[in-house]
C-alpha cells in the first residue's frame, strides 16, 4: 500500500481502533482510556496537517475496497473534504479533551468515550467518502453511534430525545437510501469528482431533478432544515460534549457537507443550474435561517437557545452553496469551519455554566461573568462571531455571503443576513449583556455534585482554543490556509468545473 | 460428494448417538456432532464454490423411488446458515443449567434431527425427499417446542403441528397430482411442458399453498407467534431463523427449477401483495407486543414477508431479485438468532419476559444489548451490514423491473423495524434497578458473535454473492 492510499485509511482507523479498545477495556481503567483517547486525537489532527499539506501540492489520496460488486469503498481526499476532515480533527482533540473533565466520575464512561470514538470515526469516513455509497455507509453509522451519547443519562427525557433523533435520523437515511439506489440504477455506480450525469441530463432531467430532492431531503433531516428540525431541540438532553460534538462537526455538519458534495461534487455547479435547483435550495436556506433565529429568540434554556440557532447557522452553509457565485460558495464553505468552532465554543461554555454553577437558562445568567470570567470571556467572542461582528470568523463568513449574493444577482439574500444578524443580536447580547453587567444572585444548585466546584484545566483549555480561533480566524482571514483561504480556492476550482 | 453427503450424516449419525447415550456423554456426543456438521458445511460450501457449479448426486432409496441431492449456491448456502445457527444454538444448550431444556434427554436426539431435516431439506432435489423432510422438521419443530411441558407451550405446540400437518397434506396432494402427470418426482426431470400446462398450474397452486402456510405467510401466519414465543430459548433461534426459510427455499425450487414455465405474473404479484402486507402486519403487532420474545416472534412474520417479493422480482427477470432475496433468506438469520440469544438475558427471573424487565439492561448485559443492538442494524438494513446488502439488491431489482412500488414498502418495512426494535433498545437504556450487577456472560458472547457475523457478511459479502450464482436461475452482480 502506497503512502497516499494508506494516509485515509490511517485517518480514519486512528479513531476507529480507540473505538474497539475503548470498549473491550473495563470501566476503570480510567488511566488507559484517556490514554488511548488522547493518543488517537493527536495523532488523527497530525494526520490530517500531513493531509493539508500534501493536497495543496497536487496530491490525491485515495484507498479502496470492493464492497459490493461494482461498487467499492472509496476513500479519498480532494479539495472540499479537506475542510471538513482538518475540522473533524482538531475539534474531535478539543472535545475529548473536554468531555474527559466533564464526564470525570460518571457512570458508563466506556460506553460513553467507545461510542464517541466511532462517531468521529463516522464523521471522518463521511468526509473521505468517495462515493455515494460510502457516504451512505457513514452516515447510517454515524445515526447509530450517535443514539448511545444521546440517551447516555438514560432518563425518561433523554430516552424521548433518543427516539425522536433515531426516528428522525432513520428516516432520513431512508430516503438518502432511495435517492442513491434510483440513481445507481440509472446511471450505474457513480463516483463523487467523475463526470457522469452530464450525459444523462438530456433526457432524464425530471429525474436527474426528483434524485437530487430526494437526497438533498434525506441530508437535509441532520442538517436541521426547517422543516425536519424537530429532533434538534430533543437531543439537547445530551451531555455537553455530545451537543458540542453533534452541533459543530459530526451530525448537522455531517448534512450540510453532504448537501455541499452532492451539489458541487456530484451533480456538479453547471448541471444543478441548468436543472434549476440551486436557487430552491437558497431559497430553503434562507427560510431556515430565518425561522431558527426567531425560534431561538423565544427560548430561555441556554442550550435549546443554542440548539435553534444551529438550525439557523448551519444553514448558512447551504446558502453559500445555493448562490452561484465564487464569494458566496466562498463564503459558505468556511462557515463550515466558522460555524463549527463558535458552536463548538458555546457548548463548552454551556456545559461549564451548568456544570459549575448549575446555570442552564438564560435568564439564570446575571452576574456569571464574574463567577467564570474565562468562561464567560469566550462565551462572549463566540456569541460575537454568530451575529456577525468584526473582527471574528463569523463576519468573514456573512460578509462573504454578502457579497456573493450581489454577484449572483439575488439581492433579497442580503436582506435575510441582515435581519438574521438582528436577530442573532437580540438572542445573544441580552444574554452577554445579563453576564457581564447585570447584578449576581446567589450561587445556584450545580448540575453534578452538591457543592460548587472549580472548574478543571480540562473544562477551560478547550473553549479558550477554540475561541481564540474564532479571533484569529476573523484576524488572518486572508492569511494564506486560513479557513476562508482555502475555501475561496475550492470555490473557485469548484465552479470554474 | 462426500461432504454433501457428510452434511446430513454428521447430525443425523449424532441423532441416533445421543438418543442412546445420558448425562454428559450425551452433552459431548450432541456438541460433537454439531461441530463436526457446521465444519461438513463449509467444506461443502467450499467444494461448490470453487467448483462454480452445483454439486449433484444421485441414486435409488432401498425402496426404489429416485434419490435425488444437488448442492447449489441456494442449498448451500441455507446449510451455512442452518448450521451457524444450529452449532450456536447446539452451545446455548450446552450452557444451560440443570433444569433448563439442554438438560432434558430428548433435546439433543430432537435438536441434531431438525438439523438434519434442515440440511436434507435444503439440498433435497425430488419432490419425495422435500415432503420426507417438511414432515420430519415438523415433527421435530413441534416437538421441541413442547419440551418445557409448560402448558401454554403445549397449547402452541399443538397448534403448530395441526397447522404443519394439513400443510404437509395439501403439499402431499400437489406431490400426488405432478406424480399423475409426469411420472416422476425429480426436479429436474419433470417434462417441461408440464409447467406450460392447466395441470402442471394446479399443481404447482397446490404445492404452494400447502408451502405459503408453512413459511408461514399472511394470513396464515396464525400459528408462529405463540409458538416461538412460547419455544425453549435453546429452541427459539433455529426456529426463527431457519425453519421458517425452509419451505420458502422449496417453493424457490418449484418455482423457479422445477416448473419454471407454470408461474404467472399475477401469481407472483400476489406472493408480493401478500409479503408486503405480512411486513406491515407483523410489524404492527410487534410495535404492540408486551412480552420481548412475542415481539421478536411478530417481526419474523414481518420480515418473511419481505421474501415474497422476490417471485414477482425474478420473474420480471431481476437478477438482483433473486441475490436480494435469497440473501435476505441467508442474511436475516444470523442477527435474528442473535435477538433471540440476547433476549434470554435482557429479561433476568425466570418465566416472565415481559418487556418492562428489560429496562435498565444495558447497565446489566452491556455485551447482550450491544448485540442485540447491532443485530437491529442489520435487521433494519443499515450499512455495513447483511441486512442492507440485501435490500440494495431487492430495491435495486424493483427499480430494474419498474416495479417501484416496492421501493416504497421496502423503506417503510426498514422504519417500523427500527420502531419496534428500539422499543427494546430505549428500555435497556433507560433506568434499571441499580442493584443489579455487571455481568459479561457466555451467552452475551455468543449473541455477539452471531451479530458479528452479520456484520462481517455485510463488509465482506463478495463471496457469498459469488456463491449464490451457482446454479441461480438468472445471473446476478456476483457473476462479473
Amino acid at each position: 500500500m502506497t503512502a497516499t492510499a494508506a494516509l485515509p485509511l490511517a485517518l480514519l482507523l486512528t479513531s476507529l481502533v480507540p473505538a474497539l479498545v475503548i470498549f473491550a477495556l473495563p470501566e476503570e481503567r480510567e488511566g488507559t482510556r484517556t490514554t488511548v483517547n488522547m493518543v488517537g486525537a493527536i495523532a488523527k489532527v497530525v494526520l490530517s496537517g500531513m493531509l493539508v499539506v500534501g493536497v495543496l501540492e497536487g496530491q490525491v489520496y485515495e484507498w479502496r475496497m470492493p464492497l459490493l460488486p461494482g461498487a467499492d469503498l472509496i476513500l479519498r481526499v480532494d479539495s472540499i473534504p479537506l475542510l471538513f476532515v482538518s475540522l473533524s480533527a482538531v475539534l474531535w482533540l478539543t472535545t475529548t479533551v473536554y468531555a474527559i473533565g466533564y464526564l470525570e466520575g460518571d457512570a458508563h464512561r466506556s460506553r460513553f468515550f467507545g461510542f464517541f470514538s466511532l462517531c468521529v470515526t463516522a464523521t471522518i469516513g463521511i468526509a473521505l467518502a468517495g462515493n455515494l455509497l460510502t457516504f451512505l455507509l457513514f452516515y447510517e453509522l454515524l445515526t447509530v453511534a450517535t443514539y448511545p451519547l444521546v440517551v447516555h443519562r438514560g432518563d425518561a427525557a433523554a430516552i424521548a430525545g433518543g427516539r425522536s433523533y433515531l426516528l428522525y435520523a432513520v428516516t432520513g437515511g431512508a430516503v438518502l437510501l432511495a435517492g442513491i439506489v434510483w440513481l445507481h440504477a440509472l446511471a450505474g455506480p457513480v463516483a463523487f469528482l467523475e463526470p457522469g450525469l452530464d450525459d444523462l441530463a438530456l433526457g432524464q432531467g425530471p429525474a436527474l431533478t426528483a434524485i437530487f430532492a430526494l437526497l438533498i431531503a434525506g441530508l437535509a433531516v441532520k442538517a436541521a432544515v426547517v422543516p425536519l428540525h424537530g429532533w434538534l431541540p430533543q437531543a439537547m438532553v445530551a451531555p455537553a460534549p455530545v451537543s458540542a460534538l453533534l452541533h459543530a462537526v459530526a451530525v448537522v455538519k455531517a448534512g450540510a457537507y453532504g448537501i455541499v458534495r452532492i451539489t458541487y461534487d456530484l451533480y456538479g455547479q453547471a448541471l444543478a443550474t441548468s436543472l434549476g435547483l440551486l436557487t430552491p435550495l437558497a431559497v430553503l436556506a434562507a427560510i431556515t435561517i430565518v425561522y431558527g433565529s426567531l425560534r431561538a429568540l423565544a427560548e430561555d434554556d441556554l442550550k435549546k437557545r443554542l440548539a435553534f440557532s444551529t438550525v439557523s447557522q448551519l444553514s448558512y452553509i447551504i446558502l453559500g452553496v445555493g448562490l452561484a457565485s465564487v464569494t458566496g460558495a466562498t463564503g459558505g464553505l468556511a462557515h463550515l469551519v466558522h460555524q463549527g468552532i463558535q458552536k463548538v465554543t458555546l457548548f463548552y461554555c454551556a456545559g461549564n455554566f451548568a456544570k459549575a454553577i448549575g446555570v442552564k437558562r438564560v435568564s439564570e445568567m446575571d452576574g456569571v461573568g464574574r463567577r467564570l470570567p474565562v468562561t464567560t470571556a469566550t462565551f462572549t467572542v463566540a456569541a460575537l462571531g454568530m451575529i456577525g461582528i468584526p473582527p471574528t470568523a463569523g463576519f468573514v463568513t456573512k460578509w462573504h455571503l454578502g457579497l456573493g449574493s450581489l454577484d449572483a444577482g439575488q439581492g433579497w439574500v442580503l436582506a435575510v443576513l441582515v435581519a438574521s444578524s438582528l436577530l442573532n443580536a437580540a438572542y445573544f447580547l441580552p444574554a452577554i449583556a445579563r453576564a457581564w453587567f447585570a447584578p449576581g444572585e446567589a450561587p445556584r444548585q450545580p448540575e453534578l455534585g452538591a457543592e460548587r466546584r472549580a472548574l478543571s484545566w480540562w473544562l477551560l483549555a478547550p473553549p479558550v482554543a477554540t475561541a481564540a480561533s474564532v479571533l484569529v480566524f476573523g484576524l488572518l482571514a486572508g492569511m494564506p490556509l486560513s479557513p476562508l483561504s482555502l475555501a475561496a480556492l475550492i470555490a473557485e476550482e469548484v465552479l470554474a468545473r | 460428494m462426500t461432504s454433501l453427503l457428510a452434511v446430513v450424516a454428521a447430525p443425523a449419525a449424532g441423532a441416533a448417538a445421543t438418543a442412546l447415550v445420558r448425562g454428559r456423554g450425551q452433552r459431548g456426543l450432541g456438541l460433537a456432532a454439531g461441530v463436526a456438521t457446521a465444519v461438513a458445511a463449509v467444506m461443502l460450501a467450499w467444494r461448490v464454490g470453487a467448483a462454480g457449479e452445483p454439486l449433484t448426486v444421485r441414486g435409488t432409496t432401498p425402496l426404489g423411488t429416485d434419490l435425488v441431492a444437488t448442492a447449489d449456491g441456494l442449498a448451500v448456502a441455507m446449510v451455512l446458515a442452518a448450521s451457524a445457527v444450529g452449532l450456536v444454538g447446539a452451545l446455548f444448550a450446552a450452557l444451560e443449567s440443570e433444569d433448563r431444556p439442554g438438560a432434558s434427554p430428548a433435546y439433543w436426539p430432537l435438536w441434531l434431527l431438525l438439523w438434519t431435516a434442515l440440511h436434507a431439506l435444503f439440498l433435497a432435489g425430488d419432490l419425495f425427499g422435500l415432503y420426507l423432510m417438511l414432515e420430519l422438521l415438523s415433527i421435530t419443530g413441534a416437538a421441541l417446542v413442547s419440551l418445557k411441558g409448560e402448558p401454554r407451550a403445549l397449547v402452541a405446540s399443538a397448534r403448530y403441528y395441526y397447522a404443519e400437518l394439513v400443510a404437509s397434506l395439501t403439499f402431499l396432494l400437489g406431490l400426488a397430482l405432478v406424480w399423475g402427470q409426469a411420472g416422476t418426482l425429480v426436479l429436474d426431470a419433470l417434462p417441461a411442458e408440464l409447467g406450460d400446462s392447466g395441470a402442471g398450474r394446479l399443481a404447482l397452486g397446490v404445492l404452494t399453498a400447502g408451502l405459503l402456510l408453512k413459511v408461514p405467510l399472511v394470513p396464515l401466519h396464525f400459528w408462529l407467534p405463540p409458538a416461538h414465543w412460547l419455544a425453549p430459548s435453546a429452541v427459539s433461534p433455529i426456529l426463527s431463523a431457519v425453519v421458517v426459510k425452509s419451505a420458502f427455499t422449496v417453493l424457490l425450487r418449484l418455482w423457479f427449477v422445477a416448473l419454471p414455465a407454470a408461474p404467472t405474473a399475477q401469481a407472483a404479484l400476489l406472493l408480493g401483495v401478500l409479503g408486503a402486507a405480512a411486513v406491515v402486519w407483523g410489524s404492527l403487532n410487534a410495535l404492540r407486543a408486551p412480552h420481548l420474545k412475542l415481539l421478536i416472534a411478530h417481526s419474523t412474520v414481518a420480515q418473511l414477508g419481505l421474501l415474497f417479493l422476490l417471485p414477482p422480482l425474478v420473474l420480471a427477470g431481476a437478477g438482483q431479485g433473486w441475490t436480494g432475496g435469497v440473501l435476505q433468506a441467508v442474511g436475516h438469520a444470523l442477527p435474528k438468532a442473535a435477538l433471540l440469544l440476547a433476549a434470554v438475558v435482557l429479561t433476568p427471573g425466570r418465566g416472565s419476559d415481559d418487556l418492562a424487565a428489560t429496562a435498565g439492561a444495558a447497565a446489566r448485559r452491556p455485551v447482550a444489548v450491544f448485540a442485540f443492538g447491532l443485530a437491529a442494524v442489520s435487521l433494519v438494513g443499515l450499512p455495513p451490514t447483511v441486512g442492507f446488502v440485501a435490500k440494495w439488491y431487492l430495491l435495486l431489482a424493483s427499480l430494474e423491473t419498474g416495479q417501484w412500488w416496492w421501493v416504497p414498502l421496502i423503506v417503510v418495512g426498514s422504519l417500523l423495524t427500527a420502531a419496534y426494535l428500539m422499543r427494546v433498545l430505549s428500555r435497556a437504556l433507560g433506568p434499571g434497578d441499580p442493584a443489579q450487577p455487571r455481568t459479561v456472560g457466555p451467552v452475551d458472547l455468543l449473541a455477539l458473535v452471531l451479530a458479528l457475523g452479520a456484520l462481517a457478511l455485510g463488509l465482506w459479502p463478495g463471496p457469498l454473492l459469488e456463491l449464490l450464482e451457482v446454479g441461480a436461475p438468472l445471473p446476478g452482480p456476483g457473476g462479473g
